[in-house]
C-alpha cells in the first residue's frame, strides 16, 4: 500500500499532453542533426537544436571523433584525476583556455555538472550568491545545494544589483552570477558593468556562456569578446554542447583556481572523464571556428535576422533579444504548445518553453537556426511562417 | 508613509513586471511570483525595514496583507520608523 502511495504521487501530469492534443518533448529523431532530419519517417526542419554552426553533423568533426576512437578507443574508463587524463584531455583544456582568452581550464561531463560541482566546491553558507532572476537551472541548482544565502537580483537589472551589493556586508564573500546568453528569449547580459560592480564590491563574477561561445563576439569567441573584457579575473563556465556541437562543460579561470578544483570539484573527481571522440570532436570544431568563424557566423547571424523579419511581418510577437535565438512570445503553457504544434503539423521543429523554464504565462517557442541549413530551407520557413501567421 | 504602502511599494520594486500591487493581492496567482520573486521580494523587505523574516513565516505568506500582518506581530518597531 506505501509503495502505490508513493508513486501515486510521482506520476506524471498530462493534462497539458491532452489538452493541446501534442506532447513535444522527447521526440524520437531518427537521424542525425542534417538538414532535414527525419521523425516518424518524415523529414523535419530543425529549429529546434542549440547547433549554432551548424557543426554536430560536419564531416570533419565526425572524422575527428573517429579518429581518436581509432586511437584511445571508446573510452577512458576512469576519472581524469585517475586514467582519464590523456594528451587529447589536456590539449582541449588548454586550446579552450585559449580560445575564451582564460588562464586554464577544466573539462566536465557536462555544464550541468560544471555548474553544479562549481559550487560545491567554492561556496558555503557564509557567503551569498547574487544571481540574475533567469538564470539556468543548472546555476541554481547547484547554488541552492551549496547552502548559501542566495538572492536573486531583476534580469539584467544593474541598478537592482547594485542596490542588492550595497545592503551585502556581512558575508565571507559575494558571487554574481548571471548567464551571458539567456537560452529562452536570446537577452545578453551586461557582463562588463556586471564585472566592474564586482570588483567596486569585492565581488566574484561568475559567468555561464553556454549560448554565447562560438555564437557571440566578432570571431565567436564568447561573452568576454563581445563585451570586450580583457584579463577577466572571474570564473567562466559554457557548455561544449551547443555551438561546440560536441557535449561536455567547461570551467575556465585563473590558473591557481582551476588547480584548485582540478582536486576538489567533486564532479570532476569522481565522473568518468570525456570519451575520447568527444575530445576529438571539441578540437576539430575549435580549429573550424578559428579558421571559419566569418563565413559560418555570417549566415547563422543572416538566417536569425530572417526569421525575426519574417515573424514580425506576420504579426507574431517577438522576445526582444540580441543573440541569435528567435523566441515568439506565446503567454500561456497551451498557447505555447499549441503553437509548437502548428510548426510541427507543417514538418518544422521548434522549442516551446512554458514554466518553470520561462516565468508563469510567459511562454515562448524558441527557433534557432543552425549554418548548415540550406538558403533554401530558411525560404521553406518563411513561406511556412506566412502561413501560420495568416491562420492565426 | 504607512507600512501598508511602504510593503506595496517595495514588492513593485522587485517585480520584473510593472503590477499594480494591492493588500490583497496573492503573490503567486495575481502577481505571478515564482519561487526566485519571492526571494527577491522578501529580501528586498528586510532591506527596507532593517528586518528577518523567519523561513517558516515566508512559507505561510500568500497575500501581501499577509506580509503587513506578520511585520505588525513579529517586528512592532517598523511601524513606529
Amino acid at each position: 500500500m506505501y509503495l502505490s502511495e508513493f508513486y501515486n504521487r510521482l506520476r506524471l501530469d498530462k493534462s497539458l499532453a491532452d489538452r493541446t492534443g501534442f506532447n513535444p518533448y522527447y521526440c524520437e529523431i531518427r537521424s542525425g542533426l542534417s538538414d532535414p532530419i527525419i521523425i516518424n519517417s518524415e523529414s523535419f526542419i530543425n529549429l529546434a537544436s542549440n547547433n549554432y554552426l551548424g557543426l554536430a553533423d560536419d564531416t570533419g568533426v565526425k572524422e575527428s571523433a573517429i579518429e581518436a576512437v581509432r586511437k584511445y578507443g571508446a573510452s577512458l574508463c576512469g576519472t581524469p584525476i585517475a586514467t582519464g587524463y590523456i594528451d587529447l584531455f589536456r590539449r582541449v583544456e588548454e586550446r579552450l583556455s585559449k580560445f575564451t582568452g582564460l588562464e586554464s581550464s577544466i573539462v566536465l561531463p557536462s555544464c550541468y555538472q560544471a555548474n553544479n560541482g562549481l559550487f560545491a566546491a567554492i561556496a558555503n553558507n557564509e557567503d551569498l550568491i547574487i544571481i540574475d532572476h533567469y538564470a539556468h537551472s543548472s546555476l541554481v541548482q547547484g547554488i541552492k545545494a551549496s547552502g548559501c544565502r542566495i538572492r536573486p537580483f531583476l534580469h539584467n537589472d544593474m541598478d537592482h544589483l547594485s542596490s542588492i551589493l550595497e545592503k551585502s556586508l556581512k558575508y565571507r564573500q559575494i558571487f554574481i552570477v548571471t548567464e551571458s546568453v539567456f537560452s529562452t528569449d536570446g537577452s545578453i547580459a551586461p557582463l562588463k558593468e556586471i564585472t566592474d560592480l564586482a570588483a567596486r564590491y569585492n565581488a566574484v563574477p561568475v559567468v555561464d556562456d553556454s549560448h554565447g561561445i562560438g555564437v557571440i563576439g566578432r570571431n565567436g569567441r564568447g561573452i568576454l569578446e563581445e563585451c570586450g573584457i580583457h584579463h577577466y579575473q572571474g570564473i567562466y563556465t559554457a557548455s561544449l554542447g551547443k555551438a561546440l556541437a560536441n557535449s561536455g562543460g567547461v570551467i575556465s579561470g585563473r590558473k591557481d583556481f582551476i588547480d584548485y578544483l582540478r582536486y576538489y570539484c567533486p564532479h570532476l573527481v569522481y565522473s568518468t572523464a570525456l570519451p575520447p571522440s568527444i575530445l576529438g570532436g571539441v578540437e576539430k570544431v575549435l580549429d573550424i571556428i578559428e579558421k571559419d568563424f566569418s563565413t559560418i557566423g555570417s549566415r547563422m547571424w543572416k538566417y536569425r535576422n530572417i526569421l525575426n523579419q519574417s515573424l514580425a511581418s506576420s504579426g507574431f510577437k517577438l522576445a526582444q533579444g540580441k543573440a541569435p535565438i528567435t523566441s515568439i512570445c506565446t503567454g500561456s503553457p497551451e498557447d505555447t504548445v499549441i503553437l509548437a504544434k502548428r510548426f510541427y503539423e507543417n514538418r518544422v521543429l521548434t522549442t516551446p518553453f512554458i514554466e518553470p523554464s520561462v516565468p508563469v504565462n510567459e511562454g515562448k517557442v524558441r527557433l534557432i537556426a543552425g549554418a548548415n541549413l540550406e538558403e533554401k530551407t530558411i525560404d521553406t520557413v518563411v513561406e511556412i511562417i506566412k502561413k501560420l501567421g495568416s491562420e492565426a | 508613509m504607512s507600512l501598508e504602502k511602504r510593503v506595496i511599494e517595495t514588492i513593485e520594486r522587485n517585480l520584473e513586471k510593472k503590477r499594480e500591487v494591492k493588500l490583497e493581492s496573492r503573490l503567486v496567482e495575481d502577481l505571478e511570483a515564482d519561487s526566485f520573486s519571492k526571494l527577491m521580494i522578501i529580501a528586498g523587505l528586510e532591506d527596507e525595514f532593517s528586518v528577518t523574516i523567519d523561513e517558516e513565516d515566508v512559507g505561510r505568506i500568500e497575500k501581501v496583507s499577509d506580509i503587513v500582518e506578520n511585520l505588525r506581530l513579529k517586528h512592532p518597531e517598523v511601524e513606529e520608523e
